[in-house]
């Protein structure tokens, strides 16, 4: 009886030792999130995720795939592509973390017919580490189960968002303010001024020549300042929706926008006749003032009150 | 037994004294802690009198650019107490913020796309004085008070995303100046006066105020020419004493 005791009590021990197998994956990066996104011309290239592990691998060994249906429950299927390079035998305690190296055209070559040039609608895998778990009784699970955690997704997006709605632009003193719409699955926004070329010599309607300048900002901020344009001079602009994966859309139908020159109430001022050439006043002294306020603030903020 | 209660009897009539001044009427002198300074937080409209530069010939640039409503001015003001017996004085140090903007002017005179923005940030060096020994000996909670210093307000222009620049010369300087204040204030603690016991009790603030006071600044570089940055202004806020 004392010897059944000691057996169960060491098996237990050694129970207790066990701990489930976790992976965590991370982006490096991570700009774009969980999310991988890649377009039609990035198809090929490499992404990386990287992911560290804790617990232990009693039953099998971890295996490292894409899965073309969202599900890492199960063993690898039809469509799913195994990262065999990456596969962490069982009991292995050396290998705690590592980097997958992700490409979309491999992906897709999993599944017969499949190509980045043929494929022409979203495609989407989920990035999986599977192991066989023990149970409370120490018996391994007949399945492999999903240990990664948080669902990191890899996208093929081949599609290009649709092209903005004609921008407002308004003349500025030696700039333009663009104002543009942002269609649907789109990230950021590009604008896009370009010379205006007059055709023939009928003064027919002017077609876009050279850029002149251009800026891509995030889809928060939908107003664009374009600077260094001249004064009096008309000019085209066009603007571009860009999704998560890179892809243009094509341009918007061609807006022009002329930068007019105005006057800030400075230019008001010396106009009208005033004599105010700035400068700090007085030897700079407010440099001294600035410093005798500080110097008397932090007096009087750190001298400690008698109670 | 008989020694028991003995004991029992002097312990009670030993302890009456701490009894005593445990539930005691307690003075609220008991629960101030000493005064050093002072914080002070205030807004109010600030109205520089830029039309008013000799150079200009009566014309109204400030007033034809921003119109006639006051840029909004937030200052906070830093005091500390040399004399407490017959009214307190003191030193105090302030920076403030205000800016107002306006469209730009094109050519023709009509409003541009682009801004146009005065910014100033005036600040100053004071010596006070306030009488406030009615409201502590005499409960009468109004404090009058009075201030005179130096200012030194740096000040400049934006036009769209930049300073403006004229003919070469960056819109930006500072301006020296006096100014002399009075206002008054309200003691608050009269309202509440256990809430305010508490306050100093558990944050050392002694006693806090509500005023309006009235500032006459020059700030022109004692009549030199350029910029006129003085005003007459009304300013509104809250002080603490700690």
């Amino acid at each position: 009886m004392r010897l059944t005791f000691a057996v169960l009590l060491l098996f237990a021990s050694t129970a207790l030792g066990q701990t489930a197998p976790v992976v965590n994956f991370a982006v490096p990066g991570a700009s774009q999130g969980t999310e991988i996104v890649v377009s039609k011309a990035t198809c090929g290239d490499t992404r990386t995720v990287t992911w560290s592990r804790t617990g232990t691998l009693p039953c099998s060994s971890l295996v490292f795939w894409l899965s073309s249906d969202s599900n890492c429950s199960g063993d690898p299927g039809d469509g799913d592509l195994v990262l065999d390079s990456e596969e962490v035998p069982q009991n292995n305690t050396t290998t705690l973390s590592g980097t997958l190296e992700l490409k979309m055209s491999d992906a897709l070559a999993a599944t017969p017919n499949l190509s980045c040039d043929t494929q022409a609608t979203n495609k989407s895998y989920r990035v999986c580490a599977s192991t066989k778990k023990q149970d409370s009784l120490l018996a391994c699970d007949d399945t492999a189960s999903g240990v990664g955690t948080p669902t990191i997704v890899f996208t093929l997006d081949p599609v290009a968002p649709l092209a903005p709605a004609v921008p407002t632009v308004t003349g500025l003193d030696s700039a333009l303010s663009v104002s543009v719409t942002v269609p649907g699955d789109t990230s950021q926004m590009k604008v896009q001024v370009v010379e205006l070329v007059q055709s023939g010599d009928d003064g027919g309607t002017p077609t876009a020549g050279a850029e002149k300048v251009s800026k891509v900002q995030t889809t928060d901020n939908t107003v664009f300042r374009m600077e260094g344009l001249e004064n009096g001079k008309l000019y085209g602009v066009f603007a571009y929706a860009i999704d998560k994966a890179g892809n243009q859309s094509d341009p918007s139908t061609l807006a022009t926008g002329e930068p007019i020159p105005s006057n800030g109430f400075y230019a008001a001022y010396r106009e009208a006749g005033g004599q105010e050439t700035g400068g700090c006043g007085a030897g700079g002294g407010g440099l001294a003032l600035g410093a005798v306020v500080a110097a008397l603030g932090f007096w009087m903020m750190s001298r400690r009150k008698l109670s | 037994m008989s020694r028991a209660w003995a004991v029992s009897v002097a312990m009670m009539v030993a302890a009456l004294p701490a009894w005593a001044q445990d539930v005691g009427v307690v003075s609220t002198e008991q629960f101030e802690s000493p005064r050093s300074g002072g914080i002070i937080v205030r807004v109010g409209g600030y109205k520089p009198l830029l039309d008013d530069e000799k150079a200009l010939n009566g014309k109204t640039p400030f007033k034809d650019t921003f119109g006639d409503s006051s840029l909004l001015l937030v200052e906070l003001e830093l005091q500390r107490y040399f004399y407490q017996g017959i009214g307190t004085a003191g030193v105090g140090v302030s920076a403030g913020y205000g800016e107002k903007y306006a469209a730009a002017k094109l050519e023709s005179g009509v409003d541009a796309a682009e801004q146009t923005a005065l910014k100033v940030v005036p600040l100053g060096l004071n010596l006070f004085y306030k009488f406030d020994y009615a409201a502590f000996e005499w409960g009468i909670p109004l404090v009058p008070y009075g201030k005179l210093g130096l200012i030194y307000s740096p000040w400049w222009v934006t036009k769209g995303t930049d300073d403006e620049v004229v003919d070469g010369i960056p819109a930006k300087g500072g301006k020296w100046g006096w100014g002399a204040t009075g206002g008054v204030s309200f003691l608050l603690d009269v309202l509440q006066p256990r809430f305010a016991r508490d306050f100093d009790s558990g944050l050392g603030i002694n006693h806090s105020y509500l005023f309006a006071e009235y500032t006459y600044s020059d700030v022109d570089n004692f009549g030199k020419p350029g910029f006129v940055l003085s005003s007459r202004r009304w300013m509104f806020g809250l002080a603490l004493d700690y």
